[in-house]
């Protein structure tokens, strides 16, 4: 039985980055420094949302950034944890998500 | 001959952006014509710079001006500037308020080089075919 991620999960991807100016911009962000990771107060600072906001899209936060559209439940991004610190990372998926995007953005 | 580079004018508040499409356009055909932060700035600067840019790609989300406010005086300045917004809002009414603001194209984030090569080839032969007729 084959074990290949199924694509049918993009347009969900899709779907909670078209709801989300925050998570999209985190996933830009992460995209362009990809394969290295950053933390919340850095990704914060270069793209200009507060680190709240940031900690919401990636991880979800209470009723404005529900948890099952974070870019961690859709395995969008991934944590790397070092030396104490928690990182994120945008993961292969996520990678291949922006890669797979039209000019259209689908 | 040497062939004329196309300068952009990149209207982005965010550091990782302008770094980005900078990046992105490092080549052969494209150069930055100067950068700008805030609708205000974008549409001093697009007043300012001789010869206009080729493009100028426009954010939406800015403080001072937003980015559907600066396409729109713009192009009441310029008719013929030729204005990409590049935006992470992702609803159609978005993408409608910046194309009725006279915004020639609407690339939503996240996009590749790929993507944005694309776009400018396609919004450059279309403003060329216009040029002829």
């Amino acid at each position: 039985m084959s074990t290949e991620p199924q694509p049918q999960f993009e347009p969900q991807i899709l779907h909670s980055l078209r709801r989300s100016r925050v998570r999209t911009e985190i996933v830009m962000y992460l995209f362009k420094i990809y394969p290295d990771a950053s933390y919340p107060a850095d990704i914060a600072r270069n793209i200009g949302i507060d680190p709240t906001n940031i900690l919401g899209g990636l991880r979800g936060m209470g009723s404005r950034y529900d948890t099952s559209n974070s870019l961690i439940e859709r395995g969008v991004v991934e944590r790397v944890e070092l030396e104490d610190a928690t990182y994120y990372r945008l993961s292969e998926r996520g990678k291949s998500v922006i890669e797979s995007l039209g000019m259209d953005g689908r | 001959m040497e062939k004329q580079k196309k300068r952009i004018l990149i209207v982005e508040d965010a550091p990782y952006m302008c770094e980005m499409i900078e990046e992105m356009l490092n080549s052969d055909e494209y150069e930055i014509a100067d950068i700008a932060v805030n609708g205000i700035e974008a549409v001093r600067k697009y007043k300012e710079l001789e010869p206009k840019p080729d493009i100028v790609t426009m954010d939406i989300v800015m403080e001072e001006m937003d980015g559907i406010q600066a396409t729109k005086e713009i192009k009441k300045y310029d008719p013929d500037a030729l204005i990409i917004v590049i935006s992470a809002l992702g609803t159609p009414e978005h993408k409608k308020a910046a194309l009725e603001a006279g915004a020639d194209e609407y690339l939503w984030k996240p996009f590749t080089v790929k993507n944005l090569s694309e776009l400018f080839e396609k919004q450059l032969a279309v403003k060329k075919g216009q040029g002829k007729k």
